[in-house]
């Protein structure tokens, strides 16, 4: 029999005995409506940056008296220490696949198979990333069991927060994925196939709920996945897939569309992850909303996702720093050290890496361009870098480059700020609101994904966006503008 | 809290957050969300849009009561009880004085609140401001022009100053007050003013300065008697110089004193030989109660128990037995026997011997009463720099001896020897000043004099003409009457003369030994630095002579040293971007300054003044050490550097005599110019080698004795006068409370309140925190400015504010410390067109505003751990007295029991500085709070009881007492107004001056009329109450 939801948090809490104590229950009705309690409900968001390597979660409280969000981080029920990255791998051993934290300790087991970047295997299935598969497991499944084993992690943090306030509550989740805006605006199938992860982990989530904990067997996983797909597919109709799936380009610049410091105009921002290079051009745009001007959504001009990005130099590293084996987790963090301890030749190598990303940059910007050719308008574009790459100096500098030979000068990086509703995960009681202490960079894609759907501003895909009309009507006097030649 | 399922909304209903029921809304859309299987609902919040679950909005009660918001726990946190606080105050603040506090780009003194004060409550609308030089008399008078314009029209404006501060005056009601004043001369006054009277013309607004040496002239007097333009406000600064009877400036001010609606005198010496300087003062101010010396001699001894009464009651603990002691002395005098036979007597003595230990409250309101009985309290306000400056910095003087070498000694005997041309019975003003300023220039600097002088060498006549352009002493003779042809000819024989001397000596100086002092002077001063481990002080030079300045610019900039230039040429925008650099720079350790540079600046960053030459007048050395030695030098010490060229006029006289007096060392107050005029007079002699240097030492000597015995005296009457002025303790405190108690909201809550609004109104617009500390870089939106300018009008400071904002470099802060050291950053006070705009803007929705709370404070000695319930209110109390008054009313939960007056003061400077939000549940069912809420409320009613009959009392016995005071004066200004009227009528030319009467007339008589209405607002006591917040406050 399958313990109560209560039960299975003061296990979480206490910390994990024994991984038999929570079998699954595939018949368990929908978890908020079954407890009978007398606590008000709250209600939550939960922004799920889905890395290729890593994963990062923010939890909002959407009933707050003001802007509330946090980031979570895991502890000893999921066999973490406090980090707020989660590995997005899965380790297969002792015939079970095992999730976060507690996979990357089993990989070390006698037979064990990691399974990296599954999300780019979902986005580029023929291309070789990583072990082999068991069973009849697709990349999509274990994709999917990765982001309903992200929910239970935000459902624990969630029911923490709801126990430390003073009335209890009882929480009630929504969540949004992310995924990169190439994916959601590709010909092929990919942005279905994201859109189906999401809906398939939040019914697994829902409905079955099984102890990530323990590990799940492969063939017990596959039915799993199976039953919730069945059960997905019986729905209606998804309604909005923004409340689903949100780009994550349009979530990392969430941010930089409400801070109060930064005003409309054009921006390009480039989020350095572990396997690719994300780059999205955009327009901040204004409407008049009958009193005033007031900042209404993100047009984007172009947006590219490609490797090379992180793990790339951690490879270099590892080719040059033997004794660390091909684990890329040993050097992960760590780079900007040993990048310097280095001879030169793998110096060289590891600005070839930031090279290319610069051109994932270059594309990005040249499609941006056939939507705007103005090149006044690209004079003083802003530019931000986010993620891990962000602290790289091979990345950086490759980013500072001029982007067209128009330009004398590349762009200085912007500082992005820090958003002042994110909060540091605390377990005090009432929770406060401690600042953020780490680089807010990393998580402002899962800052982003933690507000509504219906909350965040109207985004124009690059499908959506048209070149900028340069008919003889509208074109300035040449003396004050300039066109460049197609 | 509503546990069940949220119920759902239509489109359309207004609605407010369960969790922050400020937050009100209109529902635009709704939408079903997949995930949680719930209705979602858009709602627009101000201008903002969000989709909230159906379980966090309410729909919004029809009408607000916050007992029951309380009771149902719908209640908000300390951050928006802040917020109505500050916005309840800024509204309708509880002071009289809202319009200037804090609102002036100057160091936030209380004591320069008093003469404002005293200002408001002196129905006739005299004061004289006798504090002590370097207090600030002009920020005073500042203060009172901004309040008075805030309280009445006040279209005309007239400030007579001493020609070298009209300048000054003019740059410091501009920087300070946004006031912007005209310097008129006698001609303008005569064709702008009565001109357009004699020709029938509407008189046109004016804010003028003006000089004594312009106005006193008899034909503006007899104009001034005889047509009495309507002026509102009359200022007079340093008005000692109209203290003699028989002087046209005496007359003169009399004249103006009939046209003007409210008069103020300056002066820091009211008393310089005997107690009828200060009548004649008065006499001027208040004719009708100040008519004869001898009775204001012995109403000055009548005085004395009123004073010893207010200073017993100035003690810690309060002396209340002496004060009653004192007060019924009164009724000794024939004089003030009367006083103590009214209402108003008794109720004060009823105060005093009451059992009960009065409040603070009651003590200033007794206090001020008390005052009241006085003769000259409502009249004049004095403060002395010893109640008021602690710690005043030591000035440490340094003469630095500059040896001339020989080539050096050439050109300066060369011109000196000019000087034994000039005799008093062949040489005019012309010659004796050319002379005199060639001197100058050759003592201030060698290399630019002999510059200057080789290219004015032929052009002799056009030097008189350019004394004015090239010096910048403002030594008085700027406002000489231009040279006559004879003085110009006189002029061209002197210049002539020097040339031909200066032949043989302009072959050059190869040496500059003065600067090369300076340099070491300088040097020493910062080596000093160095070995101490402290910062580079920072140095202001002062000249006098223009090419001086710019010598040592180039200097200075041949030796790298990085300094700045400024002079009355330089823009004053420039003047100040340039100050804002010197201030702000750690790296621009040196400011070259002529005294019109840097008039009315305040350059207390800087710790040393060098004087690069020594002004002829003594009052500007004063007023050049005044820049550095002012409230907010923050240096122990200032050193003040004398360049002297040995064996000159200035070594011998200047030097002795500024040393004697101690000049240097000490503020020594008001010189008289008499003292300016003897310098010249002997420096004269000398030169023209009528006395050698052994007489020279002697007579500088002399003149030192002389200036010091004046003082002594001058100052022994001041300290006799001082003795009979009464305390103004009450006025004080007034002012004090007005921090202490938060009565006007602080820079904090200023700053909170406009990034709320702005976060509510203008998304995108940005506050930053830094602002409350340093100048910083604002963001506003543009439509701020629109809207501002839209709402506030064309306000001159609304448009400038506009501007800012559209041009988008806006750089700011609330403090006014910093603002004064970066004059062009935008000072947000409580008067500021954004904070004005911010109040209009929120009275609109006041209907809405949420106004139950729950909040936290921590306990202390005088608040007792436990659970509270806090009514503030707001009292608007009129008569006499008008004010409003913010009160708290506290109620304990716990002992089911009322607290103390004090103690609920208390809880209100306690909410308004520690309150933190309460998280916990209350503890207290919705009907316990209803309960303690009825209490709270009956206690309310008695607190209005009580107050309404002691108000109304109070007034009563004020109202008697004022009429017995005042109406004698009301009915003089009436029958003065109507002599006025039929002399215009039988001399007059025109209609308007014979108009112009007759509305003064008129007004004087409405006056009369209103203040003997016993039923009009001004002598009713009336109160009102409204509800501000009820407060659940544990205090923990």
């Amino acid at each position: 029999m399958r313990p109560s939801i209560d039960r299975l948090f003061r296990w979480f809490r206490k910390g994990r005995k024994s991984a038999q104590q929570t079998p699954l229950d595939a018949q368990r009705a929908f978890r908020p409506t079954k407890i009978a309690s007398e606590k008000p409900s709250r209600l939550f968001h939960l922004g799920v940056d889905f890395g290729t390597c890593w994963s990062k979660l923010v939890l909002r409280d959407m009933q707050a008296r003001t802007p509330r969000s946090f980031v979570v981080r895991p502890g000893q029920a999921f066999e973490a220490e406090n980090e707020y990255r989660i590995p997005s791998s899965v380790t297969l051993a002792e015939d079970k696949l095992w999730f976060g934290w507690a996979g990357v300790k089993k990989a070390g087991t006698p037979g064990s198979l990691v399974f990296e970047s599954i999300k780019m295997k979902v986005a580029f299935p023929n291309q070789s990333v990583g072990g082999p598969l068991r069973g009849k497991l697709l990349p999509r499944d274990l994709a999917t069991l990765v982001v309903a084993y992200l929910l239970q992690v935000g459902d624990w943090a969630a029911s923490d927060y709801c126990s430390r306030l003073k009335p209890q509550s009882q929480p009630r989740m929504g969540m949004t994925i992310g995924v990169p805006m190439r994916y959601l605006s590709s010909k092929n199938n990919v942005r279905d196939a994201f859109l189906e992860i999401a809906r398939v982990a939040f019914d697994i989530y829902k409905i079955d709920n099984p102890d990530f904990a323990a590990g799940i067997g492969v063939e017990e996983a596959f039915a799993l996945v199976q039953r919730a797909r069945e059960r997905v597919a019986s729905k209606p109709g998804i309604g909005d897939p923004r409340d689903w799936v949100r780009s994550e380009a349009e979530a990392g610049c969430l941010w930089i569309f409400r801070s109060p410091e930064v005003g409309e105009g054009l921006f390009g921002c480039v989020d350095i992850g572990a396997g690719t290079t994300d780059v999205s051009f955009f327009r901040l745009t204004a409407k008049y909303d009958g009193l005033r001007w007031v900042k209404h959504g993100l047009a984007f001009y172009s947006s590219e996702s490609m490797p090379p990005a992180v793990d790339e130099v951690d490879r270099v590293i590892l080719r040059h720093r033997e004794h660390f084996g091909h684990n890329l987790s040993a050097v992960r963090g760590h780079e900007a050290t040993l990048l310097t301890t280095l001879d030169s030749h793998a110096q060289i190598e590891a600005c070839g890496v930031g090279y290319r990303s610069f051109e994932t940059y270059q594309k990005a910007w040249q499609d941006a361009y056939r939507k705007e050719k103005r090149q006044s308008r690209w004079t003083d574009y802003t530019l931000f870098v986010l993620g891990g790459g962000s602290k790289l100096a091979v990345f950086r500098d490759a980013m500072n480059k001029s982007v067209w030979e128009g330009q004398l000068k590349g762009r200085a990086i912007a500082r992005i700020g820090f958003p002042e509703d994110l909060f540091e995960w605390d377990t005090t009681s009432p929770p406060q609101t401690n600042p953020f202490e780490g680089d807010a960079t990393f998580l402002l894609v899962a800052y982003g994904l933690s507000h509504l759907g219906v909350n965040v501003p109207p985004v124009e895909n690059p499908d959506n966006v048209q070149p900028l009309d340069l008919s003889e009507k509208t074109r300035p006097p040449v003396d004050q503008d300039e066109y460049y030649p197609k | 809290m509503n546990n069940g399922s949220p119920r759902e909304f239509g489109v359309g209903q207004v609605v407010r957050r369960r969790n922050a029921p400020d937050s009100v809304g209109v529902i635009r859309t709704r939408r079903f969300n997949e995930q949680t299987e719930e209705w979602l609902y858009e709602v627009q919040f101000g201008t903002g849009v969000r989709f909230v679950p159906g379980d966090d909005i309410e729909e919004l009660p029809e009408q607000r009561n916050m007992f029951q918001d309380l009771a149902d726990g719908r209640v908000e946190g300390a951050a928006v009880l802040r917020r109505l606080l500050t916005f309840e105050r800024l509204r309708r603040p509880p002071t009289r004085i809202a319009a200037s506090f804090g609102t002036a780009r100057a160091n936030l003194l209380p004591y320069q609140f008093k003469p404002l004060l005293k200002f408001l409550e002196n129905r006739n609308r005299r004061l004289l401001i006798a504090d002590d030089v370097g207090l600030g008399k002009t920020i005073e008078a500042g203060y009172i022009l901004r309040e008075f314009r805030a309280q009445h029209p006040v279209d005309r404006v007239l400030i007579v100053v001493p020609a070298r501060l009209r300048t000054k005056w003019q740059a410091e009601l501009s920087r300070r007050f946004d006031e912007s004043f005209e310097i008129v001369r006698a001609q303008d006054i005569r064709l702008r003013l009565f001109d357009h009277l004699r020709r029938n013309q509407e008189l046109r607004d004016f804010a003028w300065i003006t000089s004594y040496e312009a106005i006193r002239q008899e034909d503006l007097r007899e104009s001034f008697r005889a047509l009495q333009p309507s002026i509102d406000l009359v200022v007079l600064d340093e008005a000692h110089r109209v203290r003699n009877k028989d002087t046209l400036q005496h007359r003169i001010a009399r004249s103006l004193g009939n046209c003007a609606d409210a008069m103020i005198f300056l002066t820091a010496t009211p008393v310089q030989t005997s107690r009828e300087n200060l009548f004649q003062l008065l006499s001027i101010l208040e004719p009708e109660s100040f008519k004869d010396i001898d009775v204001f001699e012995r109403q000055l001894d009548a005085n004395k128990p009123v004073v010893k009464a207010l200073a017993a009651l100035r003690v810690n603990p309060p002396d209340r037995r002496a004060a009653i002691r004192e007060l019924n002395r009164l009724a000794d005098d024939d004089l003030t026997q009367k006083a103590t036979q009214g209402r108003f007597f008794q109720a004060i003595l009823d105060r005093l011997s009451s059992t009960k230990e009065p409040s603070r409250r009651t003590l200033v309101e007794v206090q001020r009463d008390v005052s009241e009985l006085g003769f000259l309290a409502q009249v004049l306000s004095r403060t002395r720099k010893v109640e008021v400056m602690i710690g005043r910095p030591e000035r440490k003087p340094q003469a630095v001896r500059v040896s001339l070498s020989p080539e050096e000694q050439n050109v300066y005997w060369a011109v000196a020897a000019a000087a034994q041309l000039i005799t008093p019975a062949t040489s005019n003003w012309g010659a004796t000043m050319a002379v005199l300023m060639a001197l100058r220039y050759t003592a201030s600097c060698i290399p630019a004099a002999l510059q200057y002088f080789r290219s004015r060498l032929y052009k002799a006549a056009a030097v008189v003409n350019e004394v004015r352009e090239v010096t910048e002493d403002e030594s008085g003779w700027r406002d000489s009457p231009a040279p006559k042809k004879n003085e110009t000819q006189g002029t061209q024989a002197v210049w002539g003369e020097i040339s031909t001397r200066l032949e043989a000596a302009l072959s050059g100086v190869p040496v500059d030994s003065k600067f090369e002092k300076f340099r070491e002077a300088l040097d020493g001063i910062w080596k000093d630095d160095r070995c101490a481990g402290r910062r580079l002080r920072k140095v202001v030079v002062f000249a006098f002579f223009k090419p001086t300045l710019r010598y040592l610019s180039n200097r200075l900039t041949e030796q790298n040293v990085i300094h700045r230039l400024i002079t009355g040429d330089v823009s004053i925008s420039e003047r100040e971007n340039r100050i804002d650099e010197f201030l702000s720079d750690p790296g621009i350790l040196v400011l070259l300054s002529s005294e019109v540079g840097s008039e009315g600046l305040d350059l207390q960053e800087a710790s040393v003044v060098v004087n690069y030459d020594l002004p002829w007048n003594p009052m500007v050395v004063e007023q050049r050490i005044g820049r550095v030695d002012r409230i907010g030098q923050r240096s122990p010490a200032i050193a003040i550097i004398n360049l002297i060229l040995e064996g000159t006029v200035e070594d011998t006289i200047l030097n002795r005599l500024y040393e004697r007096i101690g000049l240097f060392r000490e503020t020594i107050g008001e010189i008289e110019p008499i003292l300016g005029r003897q310098v010249e007079k002997l420096a004269l002699s000398a030169l023209r080698g009528e006395l050698n240097q052994k007489e020279q030492s002697r007579r500088a000597e002399q003149a030192a004795d002389a200036f010091h015995t004046g003082q002594s005296v001058a100052r022994h009457l001041q300290q006799e006068v001082d003795q009979l002025i009464a305390g103004d303790q009450a006025f004080l405190d007034e002012v004090e409370a007005l921090l202490g108690e938060h009565r006007i909201p602080g820079v904090t809550e200023l700053h909170q309140f406009l990034v709320d609004f702005l976060h509510d109104s203008y998304h995108g617009s940005y506050f930053p925190q830094t602002s409350l500390h340093k100048v910083s870089e604002i963001k506003l939106s543009k439509q701020v400015a629109s809207d501002l300018l839209q709402h506030l009008g064309t306000t001159p400071d609304a448009r400038r504010f506009s501007t800012k904002i559209e041009e988008g470099r806006l750089h700011g802060t609330f403090n006014t410390e910093i603002h004064l050291r970066h004059p062009k950053s935008e000072l947000f006070s409580i008067h500021h067109p954004l904070v004005r705009f911010a109040l209009e803007e929120m009275s609109r929705k006041q209907e809405t505003l949420h106004r139950a709370f729950r909040v936290q404070i921590p306990a202390h000695d005088r608040l007792a751990t436990g659970d509270y319930l806090v009514q503030v209110l707001q009292y608007e109390l009129g008569g006499v007295r008008p004010r409003n008054e913010m009160r708290s009313i506290v109620w304990s939960l716990d002992h089911q029991k009322s607290l103390d007056d004090e103690t609920a003061q208390r809880f209100f400077v306690g909410l308004l500085e520690d309150a933190e939000t309460l998280e916990a549940p209350s503890g207290f069912e919705g009907h316990v709070c209803m309960a303690a809420a009825e209490r709270l409320r009956d206690h309310a009613d008695k607190v209005y009881a009580t107050l309404k009959t002691t108000e109304t009392d109070l007034n009563a016995v004020r109202a008697e007492r004022q009429r017995a005071t005042q109406e004698v004066t009301l009915h003089s200004k009436v029958r003065a107004a109507q002599r006025a009227v039929e002399n215009l009528k039988r001399t007059a030319r025109s209609e308007f001056p014979i108009r112009m009467a007759s509305a003064r007339l008129k007004n004087a008589q409405q006056r009369l009329d209103f203040f003997l209405d016993e039923s009009s607002p001004s002598t009713q006591a009336r109160i009102e109450e409204s509800e501000v917040a009820v407060i659940h406050v544990r205090v923990s």
